[in-house]
């Protein structure tokens, strides 16, 4: 059997708008999206960001709408259509890395790298908008053959049969003739092919696009013209710098109100962006800015759970199933809710066996028990504030130290899984539904369904926490062997994504298993000043790919800087550290490198504080 | 110009039309083994030698020895062609007038080299011809290092990028090495939907390749078994010939990417394919300056030599 993949899931790039809408699960950020505002969409990979914009198109809208919503009408009025045409501008890595290799080259100047850039953007961005046309309008219909003609008149596209189809190979050959010219090395075909061209496609990133749109709104009838245009750019980080700038300056200030933008981009705001509190000040949101990731479990559980919940029945072919009754309750990972389940640290509960068993061979848990009045014998007690503030609190902590700490000194006793059932697992996808669908593919291929009897969980909690094990050790191996340099340039970065993780992954575990037991352990880190680039660099490359997330004051905090940002590790990484699966207070990232007891950190990271010292 | 056939060939029938020996002064011991074998049969003899790590292992041995052969030593960063554009002109000066061939011998050379070279014959234009030999003389074996270098870059060789616009699904065709979770790395960055692995075996008894298998262990559970083939080192032609198909196959449904982690004959076979078919991107990974560097004990007696005919390129535009 292939080994599971965590990243292997699901992937929203090379699904249809239509595929997309058949699994769609809504969540809040997809209301603020389909407002009638230009946005940018922040998050790390596999956080969902695709899957958004293209649920904005005309395509996935008719198919959610005519499917999903029918079983669920009520989301129709948290998820009113969009009052605009929305059309998604693909991209990804090799197509944003290869263009910014055009100006890396040293046989192209400059000035005509750009151009060339320019160029295959508008063309590739034109026939997208085309197809969007043709959506609109109905492929081979007179208005889309009217409007074809328009195009064919404005761009000068000679002998060619006006159809849109066409309108798309003419646009395509452009392109291969561009291609072959830069494949030759020939600056002056390249120079005759660009010139050859309208104008608008070396200009402005969205000339041609709003130049196509224009023809639209002068040619088609009033009553298929959208209102306005939405422009869905994927993947914006990486892309060329002109075109980022150019586009985030638009999304600031864009002037024409028949056009949109949403962008997406990483978990940092960038620069050319004024920061949340700047924008305070400028009473008119230009733009909104949407968070799409969570940095408390609480925020994603809704979402993991009909997720889940979906992926499941479709999986298993049965309707009646549901994560609970798959995967079982997780006693480390689930938060009771005040002043409830009195039963849970009840005398004679797991949580209270723990509680005695620690106590019995940790003196500094007998230590801090009897701090809080509480008998080590018997630790329970019957004051709701005392079971809310303290023993919900530690329980996480407890059950780490009695199954890490001293094991050959403890009883034999049945010990609760720690990294297993239902709120762990949608605990350690971080809510992102990447990791969760592969979390999920990799659990069910345990899960067998037979005649009669059928156990619950459906899947073994003991095999649950060998594979959420498997997930986290990869993620680290993920990590560690994601490229360090800046795309395309030769430096060598002196700072490891995945030393840096390693040194906290160790600091924070020994908060929670070092000799003394803390009840408020250091989990997170603020990123402070003084840090360095590449530090700061490192850490931008761990948010990106989700080793890091940004925890906010609120769930729509967003980082305008990675300096002075609250980070934690994500919790996918939390079995191979032995971690809880909760959020702690911070300290500086400069005092955890600090600490670090391995001589090799202070070479790996030399801060600019300590540059120089001997 | 453009590639007009692939052959395999011999070293006697390199050097018995060989006009310029172009080589690379680097820090292996596997350096010079190609020169002291050719000696001076060829009457041109050129070399990079690498800006970096000029103390490192075999490197001050083998620049006496280069020089002593009468190598002509230009310097350059292993990350940077430039070096290759004055380096190839002046071969195919020498080659043109003495009706000879150009022999490269990229056992040593970084990829940045040997396909800056492949770069700059493509994009010759004009009616010349001129036929290449590539050497490579294959490591002795040694075990991976303990410590292995990570991924520090990943991208577009110069040249090498295909641009085509992202309306079809990447394929990432990935020749492994034996440096564990660089393939990892690779796959990430990229995210392509199909991912297919080539890895190479030397002969029945290759000690190399329980090796490879071990560092690419997660990898190669991750894909599918119809996606994972192996291909001959000591048969170019067979490995590009396979090559050329899976390519041919991805390339309806996929924008393919090249990469190769692997031996440095798996990453010729890359850049022969990607001056062929433009449509097929050529990566790089590099592990960049600061890679600590390995010694590598030539294995002269499995040379391999590969000709590649240039000729005029008649292809449509």
């Amino acid at each position: 059997m292939r080994k599971a993949s965590i990243y292997g899931a699901f992937n929203a790039r090379w699904l249809t708008p239509e595929e997309i809408a058949r699994t769609f699960v809504p969540i809040p950020q997809f209301a603020q999206l389909v407002q009638t505002q230009s946005s940018i969409l922040m998050g790390p990979r596999g956080c969902g960001k695709t899957t958004l914009l293209k649920m904005l198109t005309r395509e996935a809208q008719d198919q959610w709408r005519s499917v999903s919503l029918s079983q669920n009408p009520q989301e129709i009025e948290l998820y009113p259509r969009p009052d605009f045409e929305a059309v998604y501008i693909p991209s990804d890595v090799r197509w944003s890395y290869e263009l910014t290799s055009i100006t890396e080259e040293d046989d192209l100047p400059a000035l005509l790298g750009e151009r060339v850039q320019r160029t295959m953007f508008s063309l590739a961005a034109t026939s997208e908008v085309t197809k969007v046309f043709e959506e609109i309008l109905g492929p081979g219909s007179r208005s889309s053959q009217r409007l074809a003609a328009a195009l064919v008149a404005h761009w000068k596209l000679n002998d060619i049969v006006p159809v849109m189809s066409e309108i798309r190979l003419r646009l395509l050959s452009f392109g291969t003739r561009l291609r072959y010219a830069i494949h030759k090395g020939d600056k002056d075909a390249v120079a005759s092919a660009i010139d050859g061209l309208p104008e608008c496609f070396a200009s402005h990133a969205l000339e041609a696009i709003i130049t196509a749109c224009s023809v639209f709104g002068e040619t088609a009838a009033r009553r298929v013209r959208p209102k306005r245009w939405c422009l869905c750019f994927d993947e914006l980080e990486i892309a060329p710098e002109w075109l980022q700038k150019e586009l985030l300056e638009c999304l600031r200030s864009l002037g024409d109100q028949s056009y949109l933008l949403k962008l997406t981009w990483s978990p940092v705001l960038p620069n050319i962006l004024p920061k949340p509190d700047d924008r305070q000040a400028r009473p008119k949101a230009d733009y909104a800015t949407i968070r799409v990731w969570h940095s408390h479990v609480v925020d994603a559980k809704s979402f993991c759970k009909n997720l889940s919940t979906r992926l499941i029945r479709d999986r298993l072919g049965d309707r009646d199933l549901d994560p609970s009754s798959v995967f079982g309750r997780s006693l480390f990972a689930a938060e009771e809710r005040l002043g409830e389940d009195n039963d849970v640290y009840g005398k004679g509960s797991e949580v209270w066996e723990a509680m005695v068993e620690l106590a019995a061979r940790d003196p500094s848990f007998r230590k801090f028990l009897e701090g809080e009045g509480l008998d080590y014998e018997n630790p329970v007690s019957d004051n709701t504030k005392k079971r809310d503030e303290c023993l919900r609190k530690i329980k996480p902590i407890v059950l780490l130290r009695e199954t890490f700490k001293k094991t050959s000194l403890a009883r034999s006793r049945k010990r609760p899984t720690l990294y297993a059932g239902e709120e762990a697992i949608y605990a350690m996808s971080d809510g992102n539904p990447r990791w969760l669908a592969g979390l999920l593919n990799d659990l069910l291929d345990f899960a067998h369904i037979s005649p009669g009897t059928t156990p619950r969980p459906l899947v073994p909690q003991s095999l649950q926490a060998q594979v959420l094990a498997a997930a986290s050790h990869r993620m680290k191996t993920y990590i560690k062997s994601f490229p360090h340099g800046a795309r395309g340039k030769s430096d060598y970065s002196p700072v490891s994504l995945y030393e840096m993780m390693e040194c906290l992954g160790e600091y924070f575990r020994s908060q929670l298993l070092g000799p003394e037991f803390k009840d408020d352990p250091v989990g997170s880190f603020e990123v402070d000043e003084g840090l360095g680039q590449a530090v700061v660099d490192a850490i931008h490359r761990g948010l990106l790919i989700g080793a890091f997330i940004f925890v906010g004051q609120s769930p729509q905090d967003v980082a305008s800087a990675v300096e002075g940002s609250r980070l934690r590790l994500s919790f996918m990484l939390c079995p191979a550290y032995h971690l809880s699966l909760r959020n702690y207070r911070e300290i500086h990232l400069s005092s955890i490198l600090n600490a670090s007891r391995d001589p090799r950190q202070h070479e790996m990271f030399p801060l600019e504080e300590d540059s120089g010292a001997s | 110009m453009q590639v007009e056939s692939i052959s395999l060939s011999s070293l006697d029938e390199a050097v018995a039309c060989g006009s310029v020996l172009i080589s690379a002064c680097g820090y292996e011991t596997r350096s010079r083994a190609l020169p002291e074998a050719i000696g001076d049969k060829v009457a041109l003899r050129l070399a990079f030698g690498f800006d970096e790590h000029k103390q490192a292992l075999a490197r001050p041995e083998n620049e006496d020895a280069f020089r002593s052969m009468g190598y002509r030593i230009k310097p350059s960063s292993g990350d940077s062609a430039a070096a290759v554009e004055p380096i190839l002109k002046e071969a195919l000066a020498v080659a043109r007038d003495a009706q000879g061939a150009i022999l490269i011998d990229i056992s040593s050379m970084t990829r940045a080299w040997y396909g800056g070279l492949i770069r700059a014959l493509m994009r010759r234009s004009g009616k010349d011809r001129v036929s290449t030999f590539f050497f490579y003389v294959p490591g002795k074996f040694r075990a991976p290092p303990e410590n292995t270098s990570r991924n520090e870059i990943v991208a577009p060789v110069d040249g090498f990028a295909s641009l085509a616009p992202p309306d079809l699904p990447v394929a990432l065709v990935l020749g492994l090495g034996f440096e564990p979770e660089r393939a990892l790395g690779v796959r990430q960055l990229l995210d392509p939907k199909r991912t297919v692995l080539l890895l190479p075996r030397f002969g029945v008894d290759d000690p190399f390749y329980p090796y490879i298998e071990k560092s690419n262990a997660d990898i190669l559970a991750e894909t599918p078994a119809e996606w994972i083939f192996e291909y001959p080192l000591d048969e170019p032609l067979a490995a590009y010939a396979a090559l050329e198909s899976i390519c041919g196959g991805l390339e309806r449904e996929f924008r393919v990417v090249l990469a190769s982690l692997g031996p440095k004959l798996f990453g010729l076979i890359c850049f022969l394919l990607g001056a062929r078919n433009p449509r097929t991107s050529v990566w790089r990974v590099s592990s960049g300056a600061g890679a600590p560097p390995q010694e590598v004990l030539p294995d002269i007696e499995r040379l391999i030599v590969c000709r590649a005919d240039w000729g005029e390129d008649t292809s449509p535009a």
